[in-house]
């Protein structure tokens, strides 16, 4: 399968978590998610993860959760996350 | 034996989908949709059309005034939210976290604080068709305790899902309004709660859409309301 693209995961992110003012051209590929870089917060972490899970069924039987804060941090980090654990394209 | 409650209105603001109505001196009915461009991006973009309705009518009755206690009263809240949550329970899946966290009673009331930084006791109530008099009674209980600070009514409701709609006899369009009690008071709103009165009529109580008429009596399994705006 092939890659998927910063700009497929910050077009998802837009989407899914209602950035109303936001384009996903404007989220820098290594710029933070969270926090002091683009402002998400906890429950944007679960609500991303679980549609991220839903949609790609990542398989993530062999990634141990400590991990998941470090692939989350940016889209560029995330892209490369759902590029290696996902079993479906869409 | 019937209690009165003489409550000072300050400033009251009112939105409906059915369009504005028509304004008085007093009340601030704006047109067209919720206004909540004062809020920042990341904190409304979780608001439903409910907590935009809301607190639309709660800054415009607030304005750049410091903090105060507030009261947010909906019959039926975030019901909207609430069902697709139980929805996925019941199929076994994981709720959405932005739902399952935004369905709660005191949701918007919580935006509310976020946005305005402000940390002053707010209460959330509903009390069925009687949730806005209730409403009414806590709101006056908070100013009496302390007459030198307004006080905060924010009442608003959305139709049901229509899985649930059979349980709204009277359903109401989207709506919301906002009531800033204090003094000096504009206006004075007489709220009559009759406990031992059974009249005949409709069991619905007051409605937050038209106030500003004189209302009731509503009678309801407890007693009866009644109002006026003087």
């Amino acid at each position: 399968m092939q890659d998927i693209t910063p700009i497929e995961i910050k077009q998802f992110i837009v989407r899914t978590l209602d950035l109303e003012d936001i384009r996903p051209e404007e989220i820098g590929d290594e710029q933070l998610l969270f926090k002091d870089g683009l402002g998400l917060d906890s429950i944007d972490a679960f609500e991303l993860g679980l549609a991220l899970k839903k949609a790609y069924r990542l398989n993530l039987e062999s990634e141990e959760t400590s991990t998941f804060a470090h692939h989350f941090r940016t889209a560029a980090s995330l892209a490369a996350f759902v590029s290696s654990h996902r079993q479906v394209t869409i | 034996m019937p209690h009165t409650f003489k409550i000072p209105l300050l400033r009251a603001s009112v939105w409906s989908q059915e369009g504005p109505g028509t304004s008085s001196p007093f009340l601030d009915r704006a047109a067209g949709p919720p206004d909540v461009a004062f809020l920042d991006p990341l904190i409304r973009r979780r608001l439903s059309p409910l907590g935009r309705a809301m607190l639309h009518c709660a800054h415009r009755v607030t304005g750049d005034l410091g903090p105060m206690p507030s009261v947010f009263t909906s019959r039926h809240g975030e019901a909207v939210r609430t069902l697709p949550v139980l929805e996925d329970l019941a199929e076994g899946l994981p709720p959405s976290p932005t739902q399952f966290s935004m369905n709660v009673h005191n949701a918007t009331a919580g935006i509310w604080s976020i946005a305005r930084r402000d940390p002053s006791p707010s209460l959330s109530l509903a009390a069925g068709p009687e949730t806005f008099g209730c409403g009414l009674v806590e709101a006056h209980a908070i100013h009496v305790a302390k007459p030198g600070t307004p006080v905060l009514l924010v009442h608003g409701d959305a139709p049901l899902p229509p899985l649930l709609a059979t349980f709204d006899e009277n359903p109401l369009p989207l709506h919301a309004l906002a009531l800033l009690i204090g003094l000096p008071a504009v206006h004075h709103l007489i709220l009559t709660w009759s406990p031992e009165a059974r009249p005949p009529g409709p069991r619905e109580g007051p409605s937050a859409l038209d106030f500003e008429a004189p209302g009731g009596p509503w009678a309801t399994a407890d007693g009866a309301w009644a109002w006026r705006v003087e």
